[in-house]
């Protein structure tokens, strides 16, 4: 018996090898022909090996893509791959129109290959060869269908060389019709919903000739060829009409172009922005009401307090006497803020259409910047300190700018105010900015307009109800020590912002930095005790002009051995993002989480703390097998820049996680709590 | 700060959820899922005409068919289309198989195939209606074989789409696939809401 069953065993073996070369062969089918083929005789834990099912079809039939478009379906191809075998999903080669009147589908005709891709596990310890063996049904029609069945088996070698096989050739071919990415073509993507359309504003290199998009069935979308609204060298309007409701908060499929010759493709995966419509009134006036509130709140923040409290005390104090001086200072004030928070809309909104990827929050990747603000924090702590006075419109001192001309000097100071409360508003803004950028251009100025309004909020009470003015304490002494005291969250935002230059351009810079603060603040001396104004001016504008020209050197030396430390500071393997580590890793249906952050971003700094130092957290993303990718935008990267504006933020944070297997990335909120990242990935980790 | 930015944050994020727009239920295909459906008048297998106005108060189900689909080959070699349609006479559904393939077409019928098809096939409907010029599946933009619509008693089409959500011609895969179809239908007669009232359907394409 055991002997019998020895021999049907070896008899099972020595027909699996026969199978396994027979295999090459094509086998046939009702109106086609089938193999499953590999591109190299071994499978290689870095390099990949394409599998194919190889399908010829006889003249007029054709089989389907993965949309099939009205009727017709796609193959469904499963894979039996022994364990430490890494398969892909289907990869689609480009397919064509294929109308059947009044019906629209997708397919193939004459010849196709479905590929995957293989690769072995970094540890594999299975056998020296492996099958793999592909369950498929496809369907094959002309006007009429029929679906065919097959059971394939491939046998490759685990070791030895990754020696190519003869189909090699054939299946590189195909490879290159597969669909390319967004970023790679430099390609950029809005899609806008129009009711019950889509508009999609495609911007390209000019080479680039758009000619078709296919909706991924994903999409809801409507198979008919788009509607051409614009097309220029490089920039294509189309229309996308929606198939069944409801509309899909992304837009997939593949963006079919021609460089001159090749008809090629792009895989495009995009959220879906929405313009106003009519009927969103309410949803204006809620995001104006926030923005307001936003502004208003923006008073309290470390940067802004100081100046702005000191500032309307100042007013106060030397309005007593006339309302109507007050009314028109304060006035000229709000005007200030206002037309620079408008300056600041304009100033992005031209940049964003000029093509430039800036975000809020930019201006803090630029160095110069950084410096010259903790210059200005230093100078301005130093005189609410009462080390100088300067006839700046800052102090209480300067009364003489409340009396003729008055009005100009508040319309500065609310610009003054303005600019000094970037450093703070930037990183609390971001999101909020990110999406107002999303809103047509009438509304983004009106949204900067409210924010503005909400920052001289203070100052509009005392406009109109100057009999307020009763319930403030009597100006006397206690005002000095007030003012006195607003130096320190002065200086604490200086020492914010240093941190921040130490981050960018290193520890040397930072060092650099600080010696000419140092010599400024010798300067600032010399004015006061020895009364040498211009001597003093002179080494102040030294100090910064050697500072920033000795920076650039300096920076440019550190910055690539700054960026190589700073993922390996907390309990979570963090890695370096980079747009190809993902994709190779979303290929190999890894769950990868992606967290966008920036030094000088508050609310990324507040998540990592909360969040990624957790121990549970840690825990999580150790069970799970999820891979954390960072990406620092703390300086300028086009590459980071591209993917948020993918999800159309102009700004950090952001943060994206990808379920094995799955192709659409899970948006988590902005405010992490390990609590509410780590339902999220649950929710998103179940099948 | 951080108190700041506690107090920050609900604004941003409410802020970005004003900009969450939800979209209102608005169907693009001729006869969008909550709209009335198109009235129609067929002949039926049985010399019969049928006017879906006339069968106002009463479920209706329209159901594309073509016999020589092998989509429709599985659901009725082994009597899955039968046992819906036993199952929802029962409940006193209207089930109106729609034949639209042109003549010369594939799975094209007269009065007189319709009516052995409906005895061969064994199916327990109310009747297969010829719509051989094709003009009631335009009308309702049929575009596979099966193609499931449901009628409710107000004359309101409630659902059309898949029957069920494998695309596959193959038997074994009806024992696992979800009957997206009859569950919308035991949805509506229980007067509940329809989870998705538009799916995408699969199968051969009509033959007009």
């Amino acid at each position: 018996m055991a002997a019998a069953f020895r021999a049907l065993a070896l008899l099972f073996l020595l027909h699996q090898l026969i199978f396994a070369v027979d295999t090459f062969a094509f086998s046939e089918h009702p109106h086609s022909r089938a193999r499953w083929i590999a591109s190299h005789q071994s499978l290689h834990g870095e390099r990949p090996t394409y599998l194919a099912l190889h399908l010829k079809l006889d003249p007029e039939w054709h089989s389907y893509w993965e949309n099939p478009g009205d009727s017709g379906a796609a193959p469904i191809l499963e894979i039996k791959a022994p364990e430490g075998v890494v398969v892909s999903k289907s990869l689609y080669p480009l397919p064509k129109r294929i109308e059947v009147p009044p019906l629209m589908t997708f397919g193939y005709e004459d010849e196709v290959m479905y590929l995957f891709e293989a690769r072995l596990d970094p540890d594999y310890k299975g056998k020296e060869t492996v099958s793999l063996e592909l369950n498929a049904e496809w369907l094959v029609c002309k006007v009429e269908c029929i679906p065919a069945y097959g059971t394939f088996a491939l046998t490759l070698r685990t070791d030895g060389p990754h020696t190519v096989s003869a189909d090699e050739q054939a299946i590189q071919a195909v490879r290159k019709q597969l669909p390319g990415s967004a970023v790679d073509q430099e390609l950029s993507v809005q899609a806008v919903a129009e009711g019950e359309k889509i508009r999609l504003d495609l911007k390209s290199p000019p080479a680039l000739e758009y000619l078709d998009f296919f909706p991924a069935s994903a999409s809801h979308l409507s198979n008919v060829k788009p509607e051409l609204l614009s097309a220029k060298a490089g920039e294509t309007s189309i229309r996308l009409a929606l198939e069944r409701p409801p509309l899909q908060n992304r837009l997939q499929g593949l963006l079919v172009y021609t460089d001159g010759g090749q008809r090629s493709s792009i895989a495009l995966d995009v959220p879906l922005s929405s313009p106003l419509a009519p009927q969103e009134d309410f949803a204006w006036a809620k995001m104006l009401a926030f923005a307001f509130l936003g502004g208003f709140l923006l008073n309290l923040m470390p940067c802004v307090f100081p100046i702005i409290s000191i500032k309307l005390l100042s007013i106060l104090q030397h309005a007593h006497d006339s309302r109507k001086l007050l009314r028109q200072h304060c006035l000229a004030y709000v005007l200030g803020v206002v037309s620079s928070f408008l300056a600041i809309a304009l100033f992005l909104i031209l940049l964003r259409q000029g093509g430039e990827a800036v975000g809020w929050g930019f201006q803090l990747q630029s160095l110069p910047f950084l410096i010259s603000l903790s210059f200005l924090f230093m100078l301005l702590a130093f005189n609410f300190l009462g080390v100088y006075e300067i006839n700046l419109p800052l102090g209480k001192r300067t009364a003489g700018l409340l009396g003729k001309g008055g009005a100009i000097g508040q319309f500065f100071t609310g610009m003054l105010s303005t600019v000094v409360a970037s450093p703070c508003t930037a990183p609390f803004m971001g999101v909020a900015m990110g999406t107002a950028f999303s809103q047509p251009i009438p509304l983004i100025l009106l949204v900067f307009t409210a924010l503005g309004l909400g920052l001289s909020a203070p100052y509009i009470l005392f406009m109109v109800w100057p009999g307020m003015l009763r319930f403030l304490p009597k100006p006397g002494i206690w005002m000095e020590s007030l003012r006195q005291f607003m130096a320190f969250p002065l200086l604490a935002t200086c020492l914010w912002l240093l941190w921040i230059v130490g981050q960018v351009a290193g520890q040397d810079a930072l060092v650099l930095t600080l010696a000419c603060l140092l010599v400024s603040g010798l300067g600032l001396w010399i004015k006061w005790r020895l009364q040498y104004s211009r001597l003093a001016l002179a080494i102040i504008a030294l100090a910064l002009a050697a500072n920033l020209r000795l920076l650039s050197q300096v920076a440019t030396a550190n910055s690539s051995s700054v960026a190589g430390d700073r993922t390996k500071l907390s309990a979570i393997p963090w890695e370096t993002f980079s747009q190809e580590r993902l994709k190779a890793e979303l290929n190999q249906g890894k769950a990868v989480f992606i967290d966008f952050t920036a030094d000088w971003c508050i609310t990324c700094k507040v998540n990592e703390r909360l969040t990624f130092r957790s121990a549970a957290v840690a825990e999580f993303i150790a069970r799970h097998e999820i891979l954390m990718l960072k990406a620092d935008w703390t300086r300028r990267d086009p590459e980071i820049t591209a993917i948020l504006s993918e999800y159309q933020r102009i700004g950090v944070p952001l943060y994206l996680f990808w379920a094995p297997g799955s192709g659409r990335a899970n948006v988590l909120p902005e405010v992490l709590t390990p609590d509410i990242f780590m339902d999220e990935l649950g929710r998103s980790l179940k099948p | 700060m951080l108190k700041c930015m506690t107090m920050i944050s609900p604004y941003a994020r409410a802020l970005a959820f004003t900009f969450a727009f939800s979209f209102s239920a608005s169907a693009l295909s001729a006869v969008p899922s909550g709209s009335a459906a198109p009235d129609f008048s067929l002949p039926g297998h049985d010399g019969k005409t049928y006017k879906l106005s006339d069968l106002k108060g009463k479920f209706v189900v329209l159901e594309w068919f073509n016999n020589d689909c092998p989509y429709v080959k599985k659901h009725y070699d082994g009597g899955n289309m039968q046992a819906l349609q036993t199952k929802y006479s029962a409940k006193n559904v209207v089930w109106l198989t729609i034949n639209s393939s042109a003549p010369g077409k594939q799975g094209h019928l007269d009065e007189k195939g319709a009516k052995e098809m409906v005895a061969t096939r064994k199916a327990a409907l109310t009747a297969m209606l010829l719509d051989p010029k094709g003009e009631v599946g335009r009308m309702y933009d049929a575009k596979t074989t099966p193609h499931m619509y449901i009628i409710n008693p107000e004359g309101k089409l409630v659902y059309q789409g898949a029957i069920d959500d494998k695309p596959s011609a193959n038997a074994k895969t009806l024992a696992e696939a979800s009957p997206i179809f009859a569950n919308a239908l035991d949805s509506a007669i229980a007067g509940k809401a329809i989870a998705e009232a538009s799916t995408k359907p699969y199968g051969c394409s009509v033959k007009y």
